[in-house]
């Protein structure tokens, strides 16, 4: 059954690049995901910020893609801030310790300020 | 229902269609949704290896306290795995796979977690207690 396409599409806020993304984050966004954070590095910027206001599932593997993207980002010296997560994603970002290494904000606002405070 | 990728979707919703008039709140419902998800997909992937033609049940019973769905594939020789805590700096420093928590998520997401094999069978059980105690988790 299939479920709602994932799509992210690239902006900048300020000097940071935001990544909206949408529908579900599984096996198949692995394509999409990744060219959209090459994309949003194109002008080196220090932080990544991901919207999650518009995603309807995550699963275990959309996890790992999280992961992947956010191994690459800590080895490119960039920091990934996120917002927009539901009260069970942010409990699963917890539980999976993603939030001890991207900080979580409730709104873009504060995902932009917070990245500009610390860079 | 057939092992075909992107069917734990159609598990979801229908587990959430039968658990629709127990007493599980939101956030409670959320977490159960994720730990069918999760567990229909380990189901179709590593019981049934993806065959179509081969089923995946899932039965939904429940009793005074517990509300327990049961996951069933025909991967009866797979080994029950140990459900590990991944290790994230690990992952992020590439010393190992970004993949890996489907087990873990699972078990965080219910009360219990059951497994049992026969011969050609492999069943995760996942139980919620319909009554928790004070000292439950929310």
């Amino acid at each position: 059954m299939p479920g709602a396409e994932f799509g992210a599409e690239v902006r900048q806020h300020g000097s940071t690049g935001v990544i909206d993304l949408h529908g579900e984050i599984n096996l198949g966004a692995d394509q999409a995901l990744l060219a959209a954070y090459e994309s949003a590095v194109q002008g080196n910027p220090g932080t990544v910020v991901l919207n999650f206001a518009h995603v309807d599932y995550i699963n275990s593997t959309g996890i790992a893609l999280i992961v992947g993207l956010l191994a690459r980002a800590r080895k490119e010296h960039r920091t990934v801030r996120a917002f927009g997560l539901s009260e069970h994603y942010r409990q699963i970002f917890a539980i999976t310790r993603l939030s001890d290494f991207m900080g979580i904000y409730p709104d873009e606002d504060s995902a932009v300020t917070a990245t500009a405070a610390a860079s | 229902m057939a092992s075909e990728p992107g069917n734990e979707r159609l598990a979801i919703d229908e587990v959430a269609k039968a658990v629709a008039g127990l007493d599980l709140d939101g956030p409670r419902l959320e977490r159960l949704k994720t730990a069918v998800g999760e567990a229909t997909m380990n189901a179709i992937e590593h019981g049934n290896h993806n065959r179509p033609e081969l089923p995946v049940e899932i039965r939904v019973v429940t009793d005074d306290t517990d509300l327990k769905v049961r996951i069933t594939d025909q991967g009866g020789e797979r080994p029950i795995p140990e459900v590990e805590t991944p290790d994230l700096e690990a992952k992020l420093a590439g010393l190992q796979t970004p993949r890996g928590w489907g087990l873990f998520l699972i078990q965080e997401m219910v009360d219990d977690l059951r497994t049992a094999v026969d011969e050609h069978h492999h069943t995760i059980e996942l139980v919620m207690h319909l009554k928790e105690a004070p000292d439950a988790r929310s």
